[in-house]
């Protein structure tokens, strides 16, 4: 009797091992042991490598060359009646940037290029160089990317005169030069939702009087997709050490001095990728692109009516075997050896 | 009694396990390539993260390919095929679960052109498939698996935008190939 219950009991267990092996199917533990194994990074955090006018936790391509063209129109409403006589700022071009960046390798590009300028220099040459140490992964286990940028500006005007109240004055060669290093941390939080902060330190070779050389600054960056190549950008820049500001002066919103100093930069924007192009729309208080201009020199005030339109166009040229460079297919070499190679067989 | 019967439930345990696992042949490093010709260009990627089982007892086959694993030769590329076409986030993986319908012997060495009828997933969504394949079987054990099948977008719900309609054919050409050895691990 025991024994007849024994294997039972047995017959049983065998059918209910057999069950659970077939329905934990062998390949659910493959995929969990390959998942183990690999680190799944997260892609694209942002569409390009700069967001409105700060840079992303986005690299240029391996082997790649991003180029890009930005424009900042004049105040759209500033001083009465300025915005009827220069078609709401059309007419003016506060700051263009012309950039070229390559990636030398997946982790390491390096930039340079050159803007107009609008704040205390014009006639901005750059060169940047832009880490990324650390990667984003999709479990979190690397909860964010980074990347480091350095930057140098060299502004190539012309001299004016001898008066220290104008840096443009240039009493020694290198006052003509400004440093920014900056990092960016991001996170992309969900498909749709990106969150970036980007701490930096300006340096300026020579300054007025009443400023410091030195200025940390604070960037925060965002990104939300609306449609899967469509996405509403936003950002704001706040320059930390500025001598004599005082903490209300971070707040012009509230506040509505007119002129009274400098002001954080907040920008909003639209973005479209059509694969390969970039197009930005945007509206921005700051007038300088690069971060060695706005982010000490904004004097525009969003209450005032002191922002502009503005837009950015970058395109993406990939290098390397086989590929042609402007239109990114497969040269005709590479076809017609393939070509051959079929005929072969 | 008590000593009996936990020995020798345990023991069935074991064989059940092991029968059972006997009979799945599988790869984690199978290649999968697919390929885009239209006149305008010609978009390929391929992947050797491919992850396909085959039951020779219950002629089940199953395969699963990590879509993000793709590589293509141009980044930017691969990052578009992940985020705006395939959406990969949301559907890491292109699946099959599917079924020999050949009769065939799996100890007995030589090529066998087979049928596998089944659930072909991509993109999210399932479509009924019946796809040719050619299995090798060497020394009594099935080894390689080799198929080649096309895969229309507008059936997996993939969508290409009008401005990059000329560049990306319709129909997606794949080719996989399969090395399989005996699964041991359970």
């Amino acid at each position: 009797m025991n024994s007849l219950y024994t294997i039972g009991i047995s017959l049983i267990l065998f059918f209910a091992a057999a069950i659970t092996v077939k329905a934990q199917d062998v390949i659910d533990d493959l995929v969990k042991e390959q998942k183990k194994g690999t680190k799944e990074y997260v892609f694209a955090t942002f569409k390009s490598t700069r967001l409105i006018h700060g840079h992303t936790v986005e690299m240029t391509k391996k082997n790649a060359l991003d180029f890009r063209i930005a424009h900042r129109f004049g105040n759209i409403a500033s001083s009465p009646n300025d915005h009827i006589h220069n078609m709401f700022g059309f007419d003016q071009a506060t700051d263009i940037l012309f950039s070229f960046d390559y990636g030398i390798l997946q982790d390491l590009s390096v930039g340079a290029g050159r803007a107009k300028g609008n704040g205390a220099l014009n006639e901005l040459w750059y060169g940047n160089i832009k880490y990324r140490p650390l990667k984003q992964t999709t479990d979190f286990r690397h909860p964010m990317t980074i990347t480091l940028l350095a930057q140098t500006a060299i502004s190539s005007q012309r001299r004016q005169n001898n008066s220290p109240e104008l840096i443009a004055s240039f009493p020694k060669w290198y006052h003509r030069m400004s440093y920014v290093v900056q990092a960016q941390l991001a996170v992309k939080a969900t498909s749709w939702l990106s969150i970036q902060l980007s701490p930096g330190f300006l340096w300026r070779n020579l300054v007025t009087p009443d400023d410091k050389n030195g200025l940390f600054t604070l960037g925060l960056l965002s990104r939300a997709k609306v449609s899967k190549r469509s996405a509403i950008v936003f950002e704001y820049f706040l320059p930390i050490t500025r001598e004599g500001a005082t903490y209300r002066e971070y707040f012009p919103m509230l506040r509505g001095v007119k002129d009274a100093g400098y002001y954080p930069g907040i920008h909003i924007g639209y973005e479209i990728e059509t694969g390969g192009h970039v197009f930005q729309i945007n509206l921005t208080n700051t007038a300088g692109l690069l971060e060695n201009d706005f982010l000490a020199y904004n004097p525009h005030n969003w209450a005032q009516g002191q922002f502009r339109l503005g837009f950015t166009i970058a395109r993406t040229f990939q290098f390397g075997k086989d590929i042609n460079p402007w239109t990114g297919r497969y040269t005709r070499k590479k076809l017609l050896r393939d070509m051959q190679a079929k005929k072969g067989e | 009694m008590n000593y009996h019967y936990i020995v020798f439930s345990f023991l069935t345990l074991l064989i059940a396990h092991t029968t059972f696992a006997q009979n799945v042949y599988y790869t984690q490093k199978g290649k999968v390539h697919f390929f885009s010709k239209t006149p305008l260009e010609d978009i390929e990627a391929t992947t050797n993260k491919g992850i396909g089982t085959l039951n020779t007892a219950t002629k089940k086959v199953q395969a699963k390919i990590p879509i993000q694993s793709f590589e293509f030769r141009q980044k930017l590329m691969q990052e578009h095929f992940n985020e705006n076409y395939m959406e990969s986030d949301k559907y890491p993986y292109g699946s099959l679960d599917a079924t020999i319908m050949e009769e065939i012997d799996f100890t007995k060495d030589g090529n066998y052109e087979i049928t596998l009828k089944g659930i072909l997933e991509i993109h999210g969504v399932k479509q009924p498939r019946e796809l040719k394949c050619r299995l090798t079987i060497q020394s009594g054990e099935p080894v390689r698996a080799v198929s080649s099948f096309d895969v229309k977008l507008a059936d997996h719900k993939i969508k290409i935008p009008r401005a990059v309609i000329l560049n990306i054919a319709e129909v997606i050409k794949v080719d996989v190939d399969f090395e399989l050895s005996r699964y041991t691990k359970n």
